[in-house]
């Protein structure tokens, strides 16, 4: 298990776990960051990295990303 | 004239489908002391003139962005006849969120299930007729970089603002629900406030600690009141 943050272009994982306040956990929930989905990073840094999350791509500040705890490759 | 908002996600296809509706002529604008465009078209369809404004893309209605703000304000205050609610038919679940939202804040709602096409592509049997009874509101299939759906998506907009949808309510289980009927209880005795919001929307945004409608109930004269049952 890894912060998104740590994930490298292209690779994927599964969340596990979100850390944060109740706005922070609520916000990413919406924009679909839920433990069991499955994210792949589009492009990480410099500065935001972007990712792919239930169809759609989210830009997150790092700091974000690494309060999003992933697993390792879903395949 | 049927006054028309048009919402959705970012990237479902809104402003295609607000430039079929309205031929493409749109006036520009900003909302008022925001820096975020306000687009309002027209559209006339059998007879009948419809004035449709493009609200900004937003994922959900909380009021954490300015947009997400835009356009939750301007359904509650101003409501609108119809929402239409565009919705990515190649990615429901992501989608699904909004609507449930905006039938929640009691919007009368018609469904475009847009990217009707490349849902199909991806293999999606989408069952239309049982996705319309389960959320209890119009959907119509749309394809909206070839208008497929779109006289159908007018038809059905005419249809509901005679009509006037019916609240569905969305039950989140009997501990939430007690919750929920005690703050609507005290909120109904300050009658403006009900008068323009929804109160069981107001008792489920208070509960979850929504800063805007805690800054409405701020204002409140029964303002302790409802504090005490919050707290």
């Amino acid at each position: 298990m890894m912060p998104l943050a740590m994930l490298r272009d292209g690779e994927a994982g599964r969340i596990v776990a979100v850390y944060g306040g109740r706005g922070l956990m609520r916000r990413l929930a919406e924009l679909g960051f839920i433990p069991g989905e499955k994210v792949k990073v589009l492009r990480s840094g410099p500065g935001p990295i972007l990712v792919l999350v239930k169809g759609s791509r989210m830009a997150l500040g790092h700091g974000v990303a690494m309060k999003i705890l992933v697993s390792g490759d879903p395949g | 004239m049927i006054r028309v908002a048009l919402i959705g996600n970012p990237n479902v296809g809104k402003s295609l489908i607000f430039n079929n509706l309205t031929g493409g002529k749109a006036h520009v604008g900003n909302w008022p002391g925001k820096t975020v465009e306000k687009k309002v078209g027209v559209c006339v369809h059998k007879g009948v003139k419809m004035e449709i404004v493009d609200l900004p893309g937003a994922y959900s209605l909380t009021a954490r962005s300015v947009d997400e703000l835009i356009a939750r304000n301007f359904i509650v205050e101003e409501k609108p006849d119809v929402v239409v609610d565009i919705v990515d038919a190649s990615n429901l679940e992501r989608n699904l969120y909004l609507t449930l939202q905006l039938l929640e804040l009691g919007a009368n709602v018609v469904v475009a299930l847009n990217k009707f096409d490349i849902a199909k592509s991806l293999g999606y049997d989408i069952d239309v007729e049982k996705l319309s009874e389960l959320l209890g509101v119009p959907i119509v299939p749309t394809v909206a970089t070839t208008k497929e759906g779109m006289e159908e998506l007018k038809d059905a907009i005419i249809e509901a603002a005679r009509r006037k949808g019916r609240p569905m309510r969305i039950r989140y289980g009997k501990e939430a629900e007690e919750l929920i009927a005690a703050v609507e209880d005290v909120l109904k005795k300050d009658e403006k406030l009900v008068e323009t919001y929804p109160v069981r929307w107001l008792a489920i945004k208070l509960l979850e600690g929504d800063e805007e409608v805690l800054k409405l109930v701020e204002r409140s004269p029964y303002r302790d009141e409802i504090m005490e049952v919050l707290s």
